[in-house]
């Protein structure tokens, strides 16, 4: 499970944040199913110093509604199903088998 | 309600620029005063997205007014990342209608190619919400996955992207003012280098350093300012609700609109962030000149070149006229300004509503200025 915040008017995010960027609702923290699909993803062949070149995007929907970018080692296809996982504190993203 | 008028306006040339920031201001002012006799202003609103960074120095609003002689005069600063020049003529124009000046000098400036490319490329980075900044997500980066996802929606083929960029370096030909003054063909575009794929370095706006100024006046001036809209959308993309349109964009828009009492069909020239060439194509769709999906057909029919039914960048756009970016959202609305008062030389466009389009980092704070030629 990847922890988020929900509001009341539907918003929700991967960050845990006190108040609703759309609304500015108090929101609520929740859990969400590690498992999404793949919106988009992109090689970036000059990152910022301190990372990986090249870099490996990946912008993941996951299954209740929040995005969010993280890294990948696979390769990707746009609507295919990934799982979500914690690495170091890093999000990444691998094809569910 | 009163209508602000643009009375004159001056630009550096843009690109690698071997002068100081306040020296390049300074340039832009003499360029106004060569083109029109400069009777003073009220108050100066002066833009810059980070010269702290860029350059070490502070206290900017300042360091204009003494630099230009207008020691005396207000003097502000505005900021709002890469729209900053937008939001300059905004600021000036509702000083204008509050009644509390009779007229004022907008300027905005950037100076960033004297610095290696990886410290600019991660001081234009600080715009990016820190929970995509810390993947090493760069603005090529965000604009790649929004890139990626747009063609998968709608099918744009890789070479309509690349007939934005032909397109604008057609026009900076043209430009005196531009950075790239040099013709490119879609085979150099798509044989360029990689920076974040499906995006070259030809699909991304060039790092360039430039000034640009205006004055506004509330009863001089061959162009009237009759629509203004800024909206801000969330900090990080990943929090919004879809990839491929800019809601901030479309709240702007339709504020501008609606002040304006035209629509987009009216427009007969456009200026749009083309921070890169997708965006250019997301603009369209998002101020209402095409539907949405529609934007990248348009330019493959040559919709928006030059001679075609809707003008874009003219100027070049931020991809060959350059992007010093606090300076560009004012550029383009010096554009709209040249081509509206019949001074655009080699790419005039007959014209008389004008559109100018800014977005402000990632999309997230957006300004869509309505300009009208008086007649």
């Amino acid at each position: 499970m990847i922890n988020g915040s929900e509001c009341r008017c539907g918003f929700r995010t991967i960050s845990i944040r006190p108040s609703c960027p759309i609304c500015g609702k108090m929101m609520v923290q929740k859990e969400f199913p590690d498992e999404g699909r793949v919106l988009s993803y992109t090689r970036l062949q000059v990152p910022p110093e301190g990372f990986n070149v090249p870099l490996d995007l990946a912008m993941i929907e996951l299954q209740e509604g929040p995005k969010l970018v993280c890294w990948t080692e696979s390769e990707l296809e746009i609507g295919q199903m990934v799982e979500v996982y914690l690495d170091q504190n890093m999000f990444k993203c691998k094809p569910l088998s | 309600m009163a209508r602000p008028r643009i009375e004159s306006v001056g630009m550096t040339r843009f690109g690698k620029r071997d002068v100081s920031f306040l020296d390049l201001i300074a340039e832009s002012f003499e360029d106004l005063c060569s083109r029109a006799d400069f009777q003073g202003a009220d108050a100066i609103f002066f833009g810059s997205m980070n010269p702290e960074a860029f350059c070490s120095d502070g206290n900017q609003a300042v360091a204009v007014s003494d630099r230009l002689g207008l020691t005396g005069l207000p003097s502000i600063r505005v900021e709002t990342a890469s729209s900053t020049g937008a939001a300059v003529i905004q600021e000036g124009a509702r000083a204008i209608i509050s009644g509390q000046y009779e007229s004022v000098l907008c300027i905005a400036a950037e100076k960033m190619t004297h610095l290696e490319t990886r410290k600019t490329t991660k001081i234009l980075a600080e715009v990016i919400a820190p929970s995509e900044r810390m993947y090493g997500a760069t603005m090529p980066a965000l604009a790649a996955l929004i890139t990626r996802r747009y063609m998968h929606e709608y099918g744009m083929t890789r070479e309509a992207l690349a007939k934005v960029a032909v397109k604008s370096h057609a026009n900076g030909v043209l430009n005196p003012y531009a950075h790239f003054q040099k013709n490119i063909d879609e085979g150099k575009v798509l044989g360029s280098k990689v920076v974040s794929d499906p995006l070259t370095i030809y699909d991304c706006a060039p790092i360039s350093d430039g000034a640009c100024c205006a004055v506004l006046s509330s009863t001089r001036g061959p162009v009237r300012i009759i629509g203004a809209g800024q909206s801000t959308d969330t900090l990080a993309v990943a929090d919004r609700q879809t990839l491929t349109s800019f809601s901030a964009t479309r709240r702007a828009a339709a504020r501008a609109f609606d002040a304006a009492g035209i629509s987009p069909s009216d427009i007969d020239v456009a200026e749009v962030h083309d921070a890169f060439t997708s965006f250019e194509i997301i603009g369209t769709e998002d101020l209402g000149f095409f539907e949405p999906g529609q934007g990248w057909r348009a330019v493959e029919c040559g919709a928006t070149e030059l001679n075609g039914e809707l003008p874009v960048n003219p100027s070049g756009g931020l991809k060959a006229r350059g992007h010093p970016v606090g300076a560009s959202g004012l550029a383009q609305a010096i554009e709209i300004f040249l081509q509206l008062s019949g001074d655009a030389d080699g790419r005039q466009i007959d014209a008389r509503h004008g559109l100018a389009q800014s977005l402000g980092g990632l999309a997230n704070n957006n300004f869509v200025t309505i300009m009208e030629a008086v007649d």
